[in-house]
């Protein structure tokens, strides 16, 4: 992994305003900061701000664990693409697909509902997929086994995806974030993606089998086994990436206005 | 000389004027013919593998180094490499490039006045060699020298 912001990686970055691309990003701990209450998550306005003018500049979208609702009453602005559940709910996804996973999310949540868990575990029902959360839990490790048992007694069994503090449980033939951001460049007639993530769930991104030129994966914080190709630090790294890719596509349309003019 | 003598002495000039066709047009425009097309290519392919530009352009990956070596040290383009496999390179087309591929694409269509006329002469002469060559590859791999 290299660093996003050396200078030669930041000249990679700009030559993505030069065509068309998509720019995506995960939400908790990317655009958000990670908090100890998962449902006090939100966005900086500053961070609100820059994405939204961005969005008026490129095609953005937010690839996010959350439900699509959920993440609606924390925007005050709504971008291009939102997808939501881990690549499930998008738009103009298959109502039957949504239904399936509604329906055995219910069958996960009256099974769970009957083991008693130890405090500092929360479970959190967001329709099409269930997050067990373990942040607030005092001794994690026991936390973490607890749930594993709970889940190995779930029928149909679930697709997991664990998280930071967290197990994501979905349908087994649910897509991934992966599979989403596929089907966004193909919506948003794009050939190139910028993915910025930093979980777990975000692997599915980082190692698809595409080209290099077709996909930036960046990951917030460094980590030796990601498949992400660049990293910046910190998710309060997120501004000054923000600001950098408006600027290459300020100074881009800056370029054309100039040319139409002269012409 | 026989009449295929003469066009084959043709083809070798013609192969000459387009090598001081790309000089003259590197010297006059900033950009050769074959610099022009990789920065060409490079717009619509940002961060791509050295590989995967010889294929899209069609040349062969070690004829390339040597092009991308001179526009990388004219900082045309940026050459990093691969965080994931160092022994591959990314490619991608700096500032500067996108500017001089602009200025000379607009410098080429000035002089593309009277190519229209030639063009379809110039593609019959690219299937030619294009046929030739192939042909002859696959009879090099039956008898080998």
């Amino acid at each position: 992994m290299i660093s996003l912001f050396s200078k030669s990686c930041l000249m990679v970055l700009e030559s993505l305003s030069f065509t068309n691309t998509l720019y995506a990003f995960d939400f908790d701990g990317t655009l958000a900061k990670i908090v100890h209450i998962p449902s006090e998550a939100c966005m900086t306005s500053k961070t609100e701000g820059l994405l939204k003018e961005l969005s008026s500049l490129a095609p953005v979208a937010i690839v996010t664990g959350r439900s699509i609702q959920d993440l609606k009453k924390r925007l005050s602005f709504q971008p291009q693409y939102l997808v939501g559940n881990h690549g499930l709910e998008r738009p103009e996804n298959d109502s039957s697909s949504l239904f399936e996973a509604k329906r055995i999310c219910t069958v996960w949540i009256e099974s769970l509902k009957k083991i008693t868990f130890e405090s500092g575990i929360e479970i959190e029902d967001k329709t099409y997929s269930i997050a067990i959360h373990y942040r607030r839990s005092r001794n994690k490790t026991r936390a973490k086994n607890q749930i594993r048992l709970a889940i190995a007694s779930l029928a149909p069994p679930p697709r997991i995806i664990a998280g930071k503090s967290v197990y994501n449980l979905l349908s087994s033939n649910s897509p991934h974030k992966g599979a989403a951001i596929l089907d966004l460049m193909q919506k948003s007639r794009t050939n190139h993606a910028f993915y910025i993530g930093d979980d777990d769930t975000d692997e599915d991104v980082f190692g698809l089998p595409y080209n290099a030129g077709q996909l930036m994966t960046v990951r917030v914080g460094q980590k030796k086994s990601s498949r992400a190709k660049y990293f910046i630090r910190r998710q309060s790294d997120i501004n000054r990436l923000l600001k950098d890719i408006i600027r290459f596509h300020r100074h881009c349309l800056k370029h054309t206005s100039r040319e139409v003019h002269s012409e | 000389m026989s009449k295929t003598e003469r066009h084959f002495v043709s083809l070798f000039h013609i192969g000459v004027a387009i090598h001081h066709f790309n000089k003259y047009s590197e010297r006059y425009l900033g950009l050769s013919l074959v610099q022009w097309c990789l920065l060409k290519q490079l717009i619509n392919m940002p961060a791509v593998s050295a590989h995967t530009l010889a294929l899209a352009v069609g040349i062969h990956p070690s004829s390339l180094t040597q092009t991308l070596k001179r526009l990388e040290r004219k900082k045309y383009v940026v050459i990093i490499n691969d965080p994931q496999d160092t022994r591959k390179k990314i490619i991608s087309i700096s500032r500067l490039g996108k500017d001089v591929l602009e200025i000379t694409s607009k410098k080429l269509d000035a002089w593309s006045i009277g190519l229209s006329d030639i063009g379809n002469e110039l593609g019959l002469i690219q299937t030619y060699l294009e046929a030739q060559i192939s042909k002859g590859q696959m009879e090099f791999s039956r008898k080998p020298l």
